[in-house]
């Protein structure tokens, strides 16, 4: 408390705007709490409702969650969380985003980057996917995810149509590593501009930096580091 | 010594004249290349899916002139068969929807159909489904492949079944969003799935082992590249290796030993899986995910059998060469004192290099000579 007052009246805020702010704060520091504790579905959002309700604004909430989802990445990299816990993030993630969205104004709901996300040809796998478009989304990227199977020239057709900042392939098969390859050439062909990454269980850093994609993600939360530095945008701030 | 006594002498711990060699399964697409032939069968390792019992005989068939050609020592029936008359549904984009509600799709590249979706929505539909659509595992017809499969054996290759884990068809039926979703907010609904997919397969296990099953192997995976898929206490509160005792217990009844299937790292499952769920044996031992065999073999090799594990990844990607320095490390750490079946880490996929796995197979019968020397 005695911070608190000192901080009053070196910024000469008013007392009523203190309380709001210390109780903003305990808000998100809940949200944040209740990710890294994956409490579930319905206690995030019901934080999110209240926080909302209490004036806490959209942009707080989703950088709230970043940290929460960071924490929740760190963990599994740890091997204390496991699968299912990706998941059950992945899950309240969405729910805080679908409640949070139509309330973000104009200039914050300008995308971090645009993502164009498939499995390759020869794949039909998606969970690995699926989970990367939630986090990114999350994350606050607009992705088009443009689903399993995807060969090198639809990749190709969509990075024309849409014009991404990075794009992002996923394989569980070894018979989708050539695919890659041939993606990443024809990629580069068509946009100077655009970025790869890929990921998937049989894919390495090795392997990645012989077909000269720009990078390689063990997972989905590192493919979100690798996203914000490829967007420019490696802190949170 | 034949083949089926090679695995026999193995699988109880005991040293063959040579390792015994197999594969969980060999993608239609690469039998093909093998026998030099063109198939038109629609089917998938994940569930029942030939409703054509032709096809279904012909399936067989071609595994077993493809594992004589190449010379395995044990063969798996795929997947139970659907019962007589059975039709299956088809959804209006092509997919096929299996008995549990999961919907397939076709790879084109195995020529198999994967399980890719599911058509339950909600909790009610799941209820619906658990009360009144459940299948019935003794509706006629369900071993029809295994007995095709039997008689044209005549127990030259040891015969194994391949069944699925309750855990990862739920999984698979839910998709794992909705698995995760209502394990946390309906843990009872998650749990009766997978308690009615326990009874199905001690009902099914009973009628299979009535064939003089040697091996009774559960695909469907509990771990992922970095680990379990769930935290172990989860997959302990879910039931999921008492779960697997009974169905282990209902296989020994008959003598079979009960063999289960992961992908991912293990290692953190290893003393549930023995000491609670007792099986009998491990497959895939996946290296990509950092399984060490050899390590396994020192700390549990005396009462698991060991099914693995050269690199699917390798087998793929790289060189007879050094598919050959694999095959023999894994011989030299998991072979001797018998309990070891070599094997891919999961099985011969219709994209991998065919010159790598019959590498692995030459290598196995080369180095795999008891007493093993390398």
């Amino acid at each position: 408390m005695k911070s608190n007052i000192t901080y009053v009246r070196f910024f000469n805020i008013p007392k009523t705007k203190v309380s709001i702010m210390s109780n903003s704060s305990d808000i998100l520091e809940n949200i944040k709490e209740c990710f890294i504790k994956l409490e579930g579905p319905d206690r995030i959002k019901e934080l999110t409702m209240k926080a909302l309700d209490s004036g806490v604004e959209a942009n707080q909430l989703i950088k709230a969650i970043k940290k929460g989802l960071d924490e929740v990445g760190q963990k599994y990299e740890n091997s204390e969380y496991f699968l299912s816990d990706l998941v059950m993030s992945g899950v309240m993630a969405s729910e805080v985003t679908n409640l949070v969205k139509p309330r973000l104004q104009s200039g914050e709901s300008e995308p971090m980057g645009k993502v164009l996300l498939g499995t390759v040809k020869g794949d039909i796998h998606d969970i690995g996917k699926n989970l990367v478009n939630n986090m990114l989304t999350t994350q606050g990227f607009e992705v088009i995810d443009i689903g399993v199977d995807v060969s090198p020239e639809k990749f190709v057709e969509n990075i024309q149509k849409h014009k991404p900042d990075i794009l992002a392939m996923s394989c569980l098969l070894t018979t989708g590593m050539p695919e890659m390859s041939k993606t990443v050439r024809l990629s580069k062909k068509v946009s100077s501009e655009v970025k790869t990454m890929i990921g998937g269980r049989p894919i390495t850093k090795e392997f990645a930096d012989e077909i000269g994609a720009d990078a390689y993600g063990r997972d989905a939360f590192e493919s979100i580091d690798l996203a914000r530095k490829m967007v420019g945008s490696t802190t949170i701030e | 010594m034949n083949s089926r006594e090679r695995v026999l002498k193995a699988i109880n711990f005991e040293e063959p004249d040579m390792v015994p060699i197999s594969e969980l399964s060999i993608d239609l697409s690469l039998m093909e290349k093998i026998l030099d032939i063109k198939k038109d069968i629609t089917y998938s390792s994940q569930s029942a899916l030939i409703s054509d019992r032709e096809k279904e005989r012909s399936l067989y068939d071609i595994y077993y002139k493809t594992y004589r050609k190449i010379g395995l020592d044990l063969i798996y029936c795929i997947s139970t068969s659907l019962p007589d008359n059975y039709e299956l549904k088809k959804l209006s984009n092509g997919q096929l929807v299996d008995e549990l509600g999961r919907t397939c799709t076709f790879d084109p590249t195995s020529k198999t159909q994967t399980v890719t979706g599911t058509v339950f929505n909600t909790e009610e539909d799941v209820e619906k489904f658990l009360e009144y659509e459940f299948p019935d595992p003794e509706a006629p017809g369900r071993d029809y492949g295994l007995r095709h499969l039997k008689k044209i054996n005549k127990e030259t290759m040891a015969l194994g079944f391949h069944i699925r884990e309750p855990f990862a068809q739920t999984w698979e039926a839910l998709t794992p969003v909705k698995f995760v979703y209502w394990m946390h907010k309906n843990l009872s609904l998650v749990k009766k799935f997978i308690d009615k997919l326990t009874d199905f397969n001690i009902q099914l296990i009973k009628i299979l082992c009535q064939h003089d099953l040697d091996i009774i192997i559960m695909g469907g995976d509990l771990c992922e590249a970095k680990g379990p898929m769930l935290p172990p206490h989860r997959f302990r509160s879910l039931g999921v290796f008492d779960a697997m005792r009974r169905q282990v217990e209902m296989a020994h009844r008959y003598n079979t030993k009960f063999i289960k299937h992961t992908d991912g790292f293990v290692d953190p499952l290893l003393e549930d899986l023995l000491d609670i769920a007792k099986i009998d044996g491990l497959h895939s031992l996946d290296p990509s995910a950092g399984v060490d065999i050899g390590k396994i073999k020192k700390n549990y090799g005396d009462r698991l059998i060991l099914h693995g594990n050269i690199s699917v990844d390798n087998l793929a990607t790289k060189r007879p060469e050094e598919i050959i320095e694999e095959t023999k490390n894994a011989i030299k750490a998991a072979s001797p004192n018998g309990g070891h079946i070599l094997s891919s880490s999961n099985s011969w996929y219709g994209g991998g290099k065919l010159e790598n796995y019959l590498a692995m197979v030459e290598t196995g019968r080369k180095y795999g000579k008891y007493p093993i020397t390398l």
